[in-house]
């Protein structure tokens, strides 16, 4: 099976400081190298490095490209056209929707320009989402596909901004969250967007793939002193989720849309339109059935994926669930009837027996 | 990784200590190292009467879920409820302060592996 699965520029690295690699979405990814709380930590305090170079690359390009990219994604993308004097352009999030409003993958969109628009996907959802652009892109517009040519790594952590400016220059400490801009980096053209999945400050490094090795020891090099270390999968996750965000394939799927999934500021109805919307105009009317709520256990117990959630407005079910490096406790996520309230009593099935747990707010830490 | 010798094992990483018909049970070095950093157990009460092969409790790490098997039919006379509040002895110590259950064996003791079986078993 391994043989089968795809490696980042950064693989080598990995085995030769001893993680533990494990396939995800086809590649084989390093999960930890030490021990995820301690990873954990490091993000929460200090600075953790992550190889993202398995998520997908897609870029629409050519005239048309900027409102082709609005009618396949729910945020305005042309509210993110870098500022003609500073060239930084804002990143958005949101969601690519089948027509049935159901989420086909959940995205960020870098738009460079009104002929230039690029999507961070998936790495589970490449294909699918290349296959999708392509049914809808018409000429003069292009899709082209840089996920093999384009690492990513992921710089977060509250020392995060002091060691991007020590690479890129000062003046990357001053982008607020949620920016972007053109970089460089030993000669080669790299993005640098202030974007993560740790809810920590820092950036998303998109990088060629044969710079993205020497990125990475130029960081842990220049990071030494401010506590920088590798951080795998596991935390990736853990971090993830003390934040609330979601993640596709557990949040996230074709039968859940962004309304349920408490998405809503993610999609701008007053744009003009976008694949999927009709749907959600009906559920911003009607409401929703099911949401997506925090949960924290009262007892002893960790609420894990699939789990059933029992309320009483009816019963529901856990998309993630894990033990919280920071908080010591429980935390999980989960769909529940949208008459459930923050607050509420609830629930969980856990190892057979019914255990209390209440619906909490996000983010959790 | 340490095997110790004195100890017997089980195809599901665990370790038994017997003495007399008391045997102490816990997961095996290979097991916790496999598992991660422990973040959670359960355990069962004493005098749960257990048959062989039958769950007992749980163990979790930050990702990972596993059951443990009874490695004999018997009767759970102590349990470690220290592990409660310090799962993480099942990683430092695995052979010692990590222990799990103590029970009163009926059957079973000679369907365990010696420290060598095992010891490939996990090779």
């Amino acid at each position: 099976m391994s043989d089968t699965l795809k490696e980042t520029p950064l693989h080598g690295w990995h085995t030769e400081h001893q993680a533990i690699m494990a396939p995800f979405a086809g590649w084989e990814m390093p999960i930890r190298y030490s021990q995820i709380s301690e990873e954990h930590c490091a993000v929460r305090e200090a600075i953790g490095l992550f190889d993202v170079s398995h998520m997908g690359e897609l870029w629409l390009r050519g005239e048309g490209a900027l409102a082709l990219a609005n009618r396949l994604f729910t945020n305005d993308v042309s509210k993110g056209l870098p500022d003609s004097e500073t060239s930084v352009g804002r990143a958005l999030y949101g969601a690519v929707l089948n027509e049935d409003g159901g989420i086909l993958d959940d995205v960020i969109a870098y738009p460079h320009s009104p002929e230039s628009v690029l999507f961070c996907v998936n790495a589970s959802n490449v294909t699918k989402i290349r296959e999708w652009f392509s049914k809808h892109v018409v000429a003069p517009v292009e899709l082209v596909d840089a996920s093999g040519s384009t690492g990513q790594i992921a710089v977060q952590g509250p020392n995060a901004p002091a060691l991007l400016g020590r690479i890129f220059g000062a003046e990357i400490q001053e982008m607020k969250p949620m920016r972007f801009r053109a970089v460089e980096f030993d000669g080669a053209a790299c993005i640098l967007a202030t974007t993560g999945y740790t809810g920590e400050r820092g950036a998303e490094v998109f990088v060629p793939w044969g710079t993205a090795r020497s990125l990475w020891e130029a960081l842990m090099d220049k990071g030494s002193d401010l506590g920088v270390q590798p951080v795998g999968l596991g935390a990736r996750d853990t971090l993830r989720l003390e934040k609330g965000f979601c993640l596709y394939g557990n949040e996230l799927n074709e039968s859940r849309t962004p309304l349920e999934a408490g998405l809503s500021w993610t999609v701008k109805f007053d744009k003009g339109g976008f694949l999927g919307d009709g749907v959600l105009l009906k559920q911003r009317e009607n409401g929703v059935q099911s949401k997506l709520v925090a949960i924290q256990m009262e007892e002893r117990g960790i609420p894990r994926t699939g789990y059933s959630i029992h309320t009483s407005e009816g019963n529901g079910t856990i998309t993630s669930g894990t033990f919280s490096p920071l908080l010591k406790q429980a935390i999980a996520m989960g769909y529940v009837p949208s008459g459930v309230n923050i607050g509420d009593e609830i629930q969980v099935e856990i190892h057979g027996k019914l255990r209390s747990a209440r619906v909490a707010k996000l983010p959790f830490v | 990784m340490v095997i110790r010798d004195d100890y017997r094992y089980t195809k599901d990483h665990e370790w038994v200590s017997l003495d007399a018909d008391v045997a102490c049970v816990g997961i095996t070095d290979y097991a916790q190292e496999q598992l991660g950093e422990v973040v959670y157990v359960e355990l069962p009460t004493v005098g749960t009467s257990l048959s062989e092969g039958e769950s007992f409790g749980v163990v979790e790490s930050t990702k990972s879920v596993s059951d443990l098997y009874a490695p004999m039919a018997g009767e759970v006379v102590e349990v470690n409820s220290l592990l409660i509040d310090a799962p993480e002895n099942i990683n430092t110590d695995p052979y010692g302060d990590g222990w799990m259950i103590k029970m009163r064996v009926e059957s079973g003791a000679d369907a365990l592996l010696s420290a060598v079986d095992y010891a490939a078993l996990t090779t």
